[in-house]
């Protein structure tokens, strides 16, 4: 019994590890760049750029404020938010479980970036003739994957039971 | 139940995520008011020291001042006038001069 705890605990493990350094890497080649030339603007195609902008704020630019009293309010709101996943990762059995350890891999990407640089980095830009989406990155990816499934897969049960 | 479900996975979600509206991106907004990590420092242009004058002067040019200084004084010993000499220079392009024209006449 506990030879499979651990060993789920290391395929968790092993994901929330391989989301937080694929989200490093694309996090340091883009500082890098920044750090050679002074800002990040490039085009790589029609739909696609990357351009660096730091993010202290929430999702979609929310709460972007210099005072560090908000920073440090809004930055421990979402340590508590990680610990409520980690203790949902801990107690569900199915599917949840993975699409949860996707979404903390993300959060703990993004999470790293505040504590480190006090703010996070955001270089995707996509855009369709001049409408440009909200600039993300990796980390959002991710999340963004995390939450897709769990809407889905609540809706899923939802029917189930109905 | 499930409805409150979802709104408090959308609210945390908000939290989770870092994206920027690209209308910031556009502006050009830095990571707060008071950074400039990426900054490119520029330099001053290159301005002589105010003590400049009164540096010591590097041994060669000690010693060439040294050198016009004595010919100066042997100048005076000898007692010849630059100024005759450029005198006669200019009698002597004027005589030049004179037998050109001489000759072309």
């Amino acid at each position: 019994m506990n030879k499979i705890k651990f060993k789920k605990f290391l395929i968790s493990f092993s994901i929330i590890l391989i989301i937080f350094l694929l989200d490093r890497i694309s996090k340091i080649y883009i500082l890098n760049i920044a750090e050679e030339v002074g800002q990040v603007d490039i085009n790589i195609n029609s739909f696609l750029n990357f351009y660096l902008i730091w993010n202290t704020g929430i999702g979609f630019g929310l709460f972007s404020f210099d005072q560090s009293l908000i920073y440090n309010f809004i930055t421990v709101i979402i340590i508590i938010i990680n610990l409520i996943i980690i203790y949902l990762i801990y107690k569900s059995e199915d599917i949840r479980q993975y699409f949860l350890i996707i979404l903390l891999g993300g959060s703990l990407g993004n999470l790293f970036d505040r504590l480190y640089f006090s703010a996070v980095p955001d270089f995707i830009d996509l855009n369709f003739r001049g409408y440009h989406w909200f600039i993300f990155n990796v980390s959002d990816i991710f999340i963004s994957i995390g939450i897709i499934c769990l809407i889905f897969v609540e809706l899923m049960n939802y029917k189930k039971v109905k | 139940m499930k409805f409150k479900k979802l709104i408090l996975i959308f609210i945390s979600a908000a939290f989770l995520y870092s994206c920027t509206g690209a209308t910031d991106a556009l502006q050009g907004k830095k990571r707060s008011e008071q950074s400039d990590e990426f900054l490119v420092e520029k330099k001053n242009p290159l301005e002589l020291p105010p003590d400049y004058g009164e540096l010591p002067l590097p041994v060669d040019q000690e010693q060439t001042s040294t050198d016009t200084e004595e010919d100066n004084d042997i100048k005076s010993i000898l007692d010849i006038d630059t100024k005759v000499d450029e005198n006669t220079s200019s009698q002597t392009t004027n005589s030049v001069e004179e037998l050109i024209l001489e000759k072309i006449n």
